[in-house]
């Protein structure tokens, strides 16, 4: 039997070698050369997405509303609102590819979503500091239903005008990222990090394996943000890379929810 | 359909809109849960809501006793009997089993009073009273004598906790009963908390979940339902484990901050 110690050390390889991946091909791979290997196969796309990013949202959230509505905490209401509206984006975004939408509607929606994802995961992450929850049991479903009706409706809204064209560009086709896409990617970046980071630093006070599996999860999403970041067109190998990430980082996101059915359990084995 | 309403909304809600006209009902529940409360109430409700007059049958208390603990819920039970609302009938088993004791102990106050609900309690001190297996029999004859006089008859009965504390049918009499309700101590994360439950209602839809209900400075309040817990009947519950995944979920991100 492996240790839970042994598993999570097993867990954290990934983030180096992405970050590895990412940068080699940062330095290595020309534009020519990413365009052409740029590979867009719009359907096995929306449909990871969907899958791993949306599908494994729904579980954190649906753990989330569950434990908000017996325990109150702010904390789990954000960081459920957070993962809800990182996934929705995320399928939104896998499906809005092709037309109707396009590269600059899909990205405008991922990027945009996921910065305003990002917003839930920092508050939530600095809302452990404090004691904050709501011992109002009979209005915690309003307070539910606002934080996620609103995160959702919003990206809903959001990707009516990017359909629209009523929002910003994001991306050229040909030309590549706007000023604006990178200044959004890198504040999505950096507050998926410092949240990541955050709860990193409470998984070395309780070793709970939960937070370790949910803050590695963000960490990957993190590296999926730079590969936005650096990334010279959508699909070449440094997108790819950071979406392989970012499908992993769900995969994480699951199994901090395995690592909870575990410890209900009790049982201390497994991916603990 | 005529409905009997005991004033006490969520239970109204429960039952649909309350007991069905004339249905015999039964209270059953341990000591303490409650059973001779919601008898009061409704009857109290009954007179003072609903124009139904009712009559209080015990076997077990002396009237100055139910005044004094109906004060302590705001009912004032002698001014109810003075306008001629209530009567509290307190007398001993043996007179109502007698032959045509229903109607030497109740006849009188039927015709004055005209009530239309009456609460026994409870049958357990009619058991001490017949021989085994009779009890069944005088039962009918008691719940058969008070619906032919239009009143809805609620009876009482003491149920011991346990595993089959809803077992009324150990008494052989759930079959007599058209509208059945249980009270019950439930230990829920180291609280003991109360229970009911409607475990039958003849010819009509009910709640069917197990909701929590407090003895409060106004009477019965019947709150939320026992969402997320499972085995709450059997005297064991545990949380589902989607509850026990939730909860694990939110020690390991709130519990964390009250190390810090």
């Amino acid at each position: 039997m492996i240790s839970s110690n042994t598993t999570r050390r097993i867990g954290v390889v990934p983030v180096p070698i992405f970050v590895a991946v990412i940068a080699i091909l940062d330095v290595t791979l020309p534009t020519s050369v990413a365009a052409s290997v740029a590979f867009n196969p719009l359907l096995v796309f929306a449909v990871l997405q969907t899958l791993l990013l949306f599908g494994t949202s729904v579980v954190v959230a649906y753990i989330s509303l569950k434990s908000y509505l017996s325990g109150g905490s702010r904390t789990i209401l954000l960081l459920g609102s957070g993962t809800l509206a990182w996934g929705f984006a995320s399928m939104v975004a896998g499906w809005l590819l092709s037309p109707p939408g396009g590269p600059n509607v899909g990205v405008t929606i991922s990027n945009s979503g996921a910065l305003f994802a990002s917003l839930f995961y920092i508050a939530s992450a600095t809302a452990t500091m404090s004691a904050s929850s709501s011992r109002d049991s009979k209005r915690r479903k309003s307070k539910l239903l606002l934080a996620y009706g609103g995160a959702v409706g919003f990206l809903a809204v959001l990707t009516m005008f990017a359909l629209l064209g009523a929002t910003p560009t994001f991306f050229v086709p040909g030309v590549g990222s706007t000023l604006l896409r990178q200044v959004v990617v890198a504040a999505g970046m950096f507050l998926f990090g410092a949240s990541s980071i955050l709860f990193i630093r409470l998984y070395y006070d309780s070793r709970s394996g939960i937070l370790f599996w949910f803050s590695i999860a963000l960490a990957l999403t993190t590296i999926g943000f730079a590969a936005f970041y650096f990334g010279r067109t959508v699909g070449d190998p440094i997108a790819w890379t950071g979406r392989i990430a970012t499908y992993l980082g769900g995969i994480y996101s699951l199994i901090a929810i395995w690592s909870a059915v575990r410890g209900s359990h009790g049982n201390l084995s497994g991916p603990q | 359909m005529a409905r009997n309403k005991t004033g006490i909304v969520e239970l109204d809600e429960m039952l649909r809109g309350g007991f069905m006209d004339k249905d015999a009902v039964m209270i059953a529940g341990s000591a303490g849960t409650g059973k001779t409360t919601l008898g009061l109430e409704y009857l109290v409700n009954g007179a003072t809501q609903f124009g139904e007059p009712g009559i209080y049958l015990t076997f077990e208390q002396l009237p100055d006793q139910i005044y004094r603990d109906a004060e302590n819920f705001g009912w004032d039970l002698r001014k109810l009997e003075a306008e001629d609302k209530l009567r509290i009938v307190c007398t001993s088993p043996d007179l109502l089993l007698e032959p045509d004791g229903e109607e030497q102990l109740l006849g009188e106050t039927i015709k004055e009073l005209r009530p239309r609900r009456m609460v026994i309690d409870s049958l357990n001190h009619l058991e001490m009273y017949v021989p085994h297996g009779d009890l069944r029999k005088e039962t009918y004859r008691i719940l058969m004598y008070l619906k032919t006089r239009g009143i809805t008859p609620l009876a009482i009965w003491e149920a011991q906790q346990g595993v089959d504390s809803y077992a009324v049918t150990q008494a052989g009499m759930s079959f007599l009963i058209d509208c059945l309700i249980t009270l019950k101590f439930v230990e829920i994360d180291s609280s003991m908390k109360k229970a009911l439950v409607i475990m039958k209602m003849r010819g009509s839809d009910h709640d069917k979940r197990l909701r929590e209900y407090e003895i409060t400075a106004h009477g019965l309040r019947v709150a939320a339902p026992f969402s997320g817990y499972e085995g709450i009947i059997t005297g064991s519950p545990h949380r589902s484990l989607t509850q026990e995944v939730a909860g694990a979920w939110d020690n390991a991100f709130t519990k964390t901050k009250h190390k810090q």
